[in-house]
């Protein structure tokens, strides 16, 4: 019995960590709403009612936060499965850009029947991102290159080169803000009228669900975890820690495609690359952030995906009196740093112990 | 016969000025990792530094006053980091990345917040330093002071006991340790030396360079000065020379960018990139060499 309840203990001790840090990061955003002059109160009723409100008497707002949800989760998931196979891969924002680009590419060719074509999309999405990210795999497995540089480094060129290709020579002839549009049949349908929410987060939960199934109930899932966490066991165990390097990081082009895609082909009203690429920036650094608060697990990546989604669709509403969005990153920044102290909750019990005055326990 | 070497003293010059922000951060990143912490959020330390310098910068009158107020906050956020890597055995990429985030919103929500502007708030070109002039060209005094901080930094890491004591935490903590070296106490300092350089690498963007801030004015130059460190092989002397390297593609690229017969080749937006691609070869070409501290990422526990 005492095994379960310390078992239970065990697995909660991440979610409560978790738990904190997003305390710790709402206290510290609230405060930079507070020192701005802005009304917390106000401010952070906003956040609630342009994100979750009444879901029974309006579903809106929640179908908003679950709009930005999908995308997030395969972003977070991209950069979730390089930490598990030992990489901080930086580059899902590029390779984001180039699946854009590759899905834009793809839409200008004519002449060719709507099902092959809109196969033809996807499949260009996908195989831009993989390709953006076998450079920095290739960089590391054969010349152990630093990939957080690397990757940072990528995704400035690939900014420059995607904005500059796709406004060059595919812009919207009736509207210069945005490329050209995915066509109506290649695009994903939405999930519930007359909002925002479209297939995207059935996809994406889906293809984090097969993730979570590959990684955890399969040989080379497992390889590639022992490979992250333990490189010296496992190539003791033949075990080749470059090839989990390497399945990871083509792993995370492949969902850096499908966000990418998500973005540009499930996404009303605009279905195009809008200038300065604004409706792709930061989804590939946003999940970062949903990486950590997930603890860098499939399944808590959905959750954290939500509460990241809900953060950004809040925001619209705080963006309404005055707040501009970049507020959401404050929040991010502060949580991000706090989950950085793995045991911020023994450290907390510890203190409250110490203050109590009570012997303090060391493990 | 004049105009060859007013182009090259030119872009000499637009080399010096670009160097400056690469050089401080990269010098204090290199005395952090040299004792055994990495810090990758040198990016998100010049934009808050920028930002932190133009608010002191208008609020006093001193483009120096400016410059502290950089220092100061890079002080704090390395005070923070060295903390979290060393007492608190944080993850020292983690926290790094969410310092870069929380810059990001910082800046992006601040510079709305203080000034009610979006995205960007220049400074008239009184309240910024005021340069000094050599060969009849401008000539920022930042230029020189970051030199001088390299050269100092190189011997006081080499040539004096608290340098060794820092070099030592980095290779080898047990025998620091054992030595009487707190190690811990070490680290925070070296932790707090590099990211208050790189708050004053930030604060010369705004308040000498660019004369103001915008959201994307560090540009990659933290990651830069991060890919310098390893170029120079941990070594402040040879980092002048590293981010010389990279300032010189740096100005390049803004010199010949706008040159018409250069544009009908390659467009300025792709020409921009040149700088990363740089640092990409760099990295993944001569790295091989080097040898990084042997202790760099590890939080030191006693046994």
């Amino acid at each position: 019995m005492s095994a379960v309840i310390e078992a239970l203990k065990e697995k909660a001790e991440p979610i409560i960590n978790s738990l904190i840090a997003l305390i710790i990061g709402f206290i510290g955003g609230m405060l930079a709403i507070y020192v701005s002059g802005h009304d917390v109160g106000q401010a952070m009723y906003q956040l609630y009612i342009h994100s979750i409100g009444n879901p029974f008497e309006n579903i809106y707002p929640l179908t908003v936060t679950l709009t930005y949800a999908g995308p997030l989760m395969l972003s977070g998931l991209a950069f979730a499965l390089c930490v598990r196979a030992g990489l901080f891969n930086i580059g899902v924002e590029g390779q984001i850009y180039m699946a854009a680009l590759g899905a834009v590419i793809a839409t200008s060719i004519v002449g060719i029947p709507a099902p092959l074509h809109t196969l033809l999309i996807i499949a260009s999405a996908i195989a831009f991102a993989v390709a953006w990210s076998a450079i920095p795999a290739a960089l590391k497995v054969f010349r152990d290159a630093n990939e957080v540089v690397v990757t940072i480094m990528l995704n400035y060129v690939a900014f420059g080169v995607v904005d500059y290709i796709i406004f060059r020579y595919f812009p919207n002839p009736n509207d210069a803000t945005k490329s050209i549009v995915i066509p109506p049949y290649a695009r994903i349908p939405l999930l519930v009228p007359q909002t925002s929410l479209s297939w995207n987060i059935v996809i994406s939960v889906v293809v984090l669900l097969v993730i979570y199934f590959l990684l955890w109930y399969t040989r080379p899932g497992y390889e590639l975890r022992v490979a992250g966490t333990n490189p010296k066991a496992a190539r003791y165990a033949g075990i080749s820690p470059k090839k989990a390097m390497a399945t990871s990081f083509i792993l995370a082009g492949l969902l850096a495609g499908i966000a990418g895609l998500e973005k540009v082909a499930g996404l009303p009203p605009s279905y195009s690359v809008m200038s300065s690429l604004s409706n792709l920036q930061g989804l590939g650094f946003d999940g970062i952030a949903v990486a950590l608060i997930g603890g860098n697990h499939p399944l808590g990546i959905v959750f954290a995906a939500v509460l990241v989604g809900a953060l950004h669709a809040g925001a619209r509403g705080l963006n309404l009196v005055g707040i501009p969005k970049e507020i959401v990153w404050v929040f991010q920044g502060i949580i991000v740093i706090c989950l950085a102290v793995p045991n911020i909750y023994t450290l907390i019990k510890r203190r409250i112990a110490y203050l109590r005055g009570k012997e303090v326990i060391k493990e | 016969m004049t105009q060859p070497w007013g182009a090259a003293l030119d872009i000499i010059f637009m080399t010096l000025r670009s160097m400056v922000p690469i050089l401080l951060a990269s010098v204090g990143e290199i005395v952090t990792e040299r004792s055994g912490v990495v810090n990758i959020g040198l990016e998100g330390i010049l934009l808050l530094g920028a930002f932190f310098a133009v608010i002191a910068d208008t609020a006093t009158g001193s483009p120096w006053v400016g410059v502290l107020a950089g220092a100061a906050i890079g002080l704090a956020i390395g005070l923070m980091h060295g903390i979290i890597s060393t007492k608190l055995k944080g993850n020292q990429i983690v926290d790094t990345i969410g310092v870069n985030t929380f810059a990001l919103g910082v800046v992006g929500f601040g510079i709305f917040a203080v000034w009610h502007v979006w995205g960007a708030r220049t400074i008239p070109s009184s309240l910024t330093i005021q340069p000094i002039y050599i060969a009849g060209r401008a000539l920022s005094p930042m230029v020189l002071i970051a030199l001088g901080i390299a050269i100092f930094t190189y011997w006081w890491l080499f040539k004096t006991p608290f340098g060794a004591a820092v070099r030592a935490c980095g290779e080898d903590p047990d025998a620091a340790d054992v030595v009487g070296i707190n190690v811990d106490l070490v680290r925070i300092l070296a932790t707090i030396y590099g990211a208050t350089l790189a708050g004053i690498g930030g604060a010369y963007l705004s308040v000498d360079w660019f004369a103001g801030v915008t959201k994307e004015i560090s540009a990659g130059r933290g990651w830069l000065a991060l890919a310098n460190v390893a170029f120079s092989n941990w070594n402040p002397l040879l980092a002048i020379g590293g981010s010389a390297l990279f300032a010189f593609f740096d100005a390049l690229v803004m010199w010949i960018g706008p040159m018409p017969q250069v544009n009908s080749i390659i467009p300025q937006e792709i020409l921009r990139t040149v700088p990363y691609i740089v640092t990409i070869i760099v990295i993944s070409g001569v790295i091989k060499r080097v040898r990084p501290p042997k202790a760099l990422g590890i939080p030191y526990s006693r046994e």
